[in-house]
């Protein structure tokens, strides 16, 4: 059975490795400590699933040409 | 040179064509994220270039402009805030983060989501779960997951702590994946995991 301590820290390491908070060596050692455990593993692809879903689906606001000229006309 | 500034107007130009305005559609996409209304998403965005364009002196050409404009509209955002908060139905928005900074201590569980369920849902319904967040958790959300920021940059932009940055982040996921699981369910979801054979 895994601690609750060792769960909170597996997923906080989950979270920096999805966001680029690891060096490069701390990385390759997150994998390689992973690789043969299904279910964290599991844990790692459904983290990173929902995160490029939320990438992928979230509205993103697009600017008309006509409101950068006119920040431009108020500056110069 | 103006007003003994030490960049000609001509370079002024350059720097803001071409190293500020090609963050505007992040940037309004942060606005309206924020404020969830159209005119004010674009007052905020054009007062935070106005700004970013008066202060261009203190702006380190060549580095991280991104960061820089978003911690200009999200100063301008507080203001803004803290301005309409003097409303006796409004409530301070440093008190709102502190209570959640306080609470965050004492709930640090992880709450996972089933892939199924993230596999069927709508833009709609993601949109609709990170609208319905207070607009800390939504922040770092957005800035970390859209935005694809460090959390040092997220620090820096937040003017928190790195350690904070963590914390919010984490707090603010768990949120949206159960607000994300509850609308599932709503819609007839379940979730199977644990159990040995389907029912």
């Amino acid at each position: 059975m895994i601690e609750k301590n060792d769960a909170l820290n597996f997923i906080n390491k989950v979270h920096e490795y999805l966001d680029n908070a690891l060096s490069e060596n701390e990385s390759s050692q997150f994998i390689k400590t992973i690789q043969n455990d299904p279910a964290l593993l599991a844990i790692l692809n459904r983290e990173r699933n929902m995160r490029t879903f939320m990438k992928n689906n979230l509205q993103r606001k697009t600017v008309e040409n006509k409101f950068i000229e006119s920040i431009k006309g108020q500056l110069y | 040179m103006e007003n003994g500034n030490s960049i000609s107007r001509e370079k002024k130009i350059e720097i803001f064509e071409r190293e500020f305005l090609p963050h505007i559609e992040a940037l309004k996409t942060f606005a309206f994220y924020l404020t969830y209304d159209e005119d004010e998403a674009n007052d905020l965005v054009q007062d935070t270039y106005l700004k970013a364009f008066r202060f261009i002196e203190k702006y380190d050409k060549g580095t991280n402009a991104k960061a820089w404009l978003f911690k200009i509209l999200k100063n301008a955002y507080i203001n803004d805030y803290r301005k309409k908060s003097k409303q006796p139905d409004k409530v301070d928005f440093e008190e709102v983060i502190n209570y959640h900074e306080s609470e965050d201590l004492a709930q640090n569980r992880y709450f996972d989501l089933q892939e199924q369920i993230v596999e069927n849902m709508m833009g709609d319904e993601i949109t609709r779960a990170l609208n319905s967040l207070p607009s800390e958790f939504r922040t770092v959300i957005l800035l970390a997951d859209i935005e694809n920021f460090s959390y040092k940059e997220m620090a820096k932009i937040l003017d928190i702590p790195v350690g904070t940055v963590r914390s919010r982040l984490f707090r603010a996921r768990n949120m949206l994946k159960e607000l994300l699981k509850k609308y599932a369910f709503s819609l007839g979801y379940k979730d199977y995991r644990g159990r040995k054979e389907e029912e």
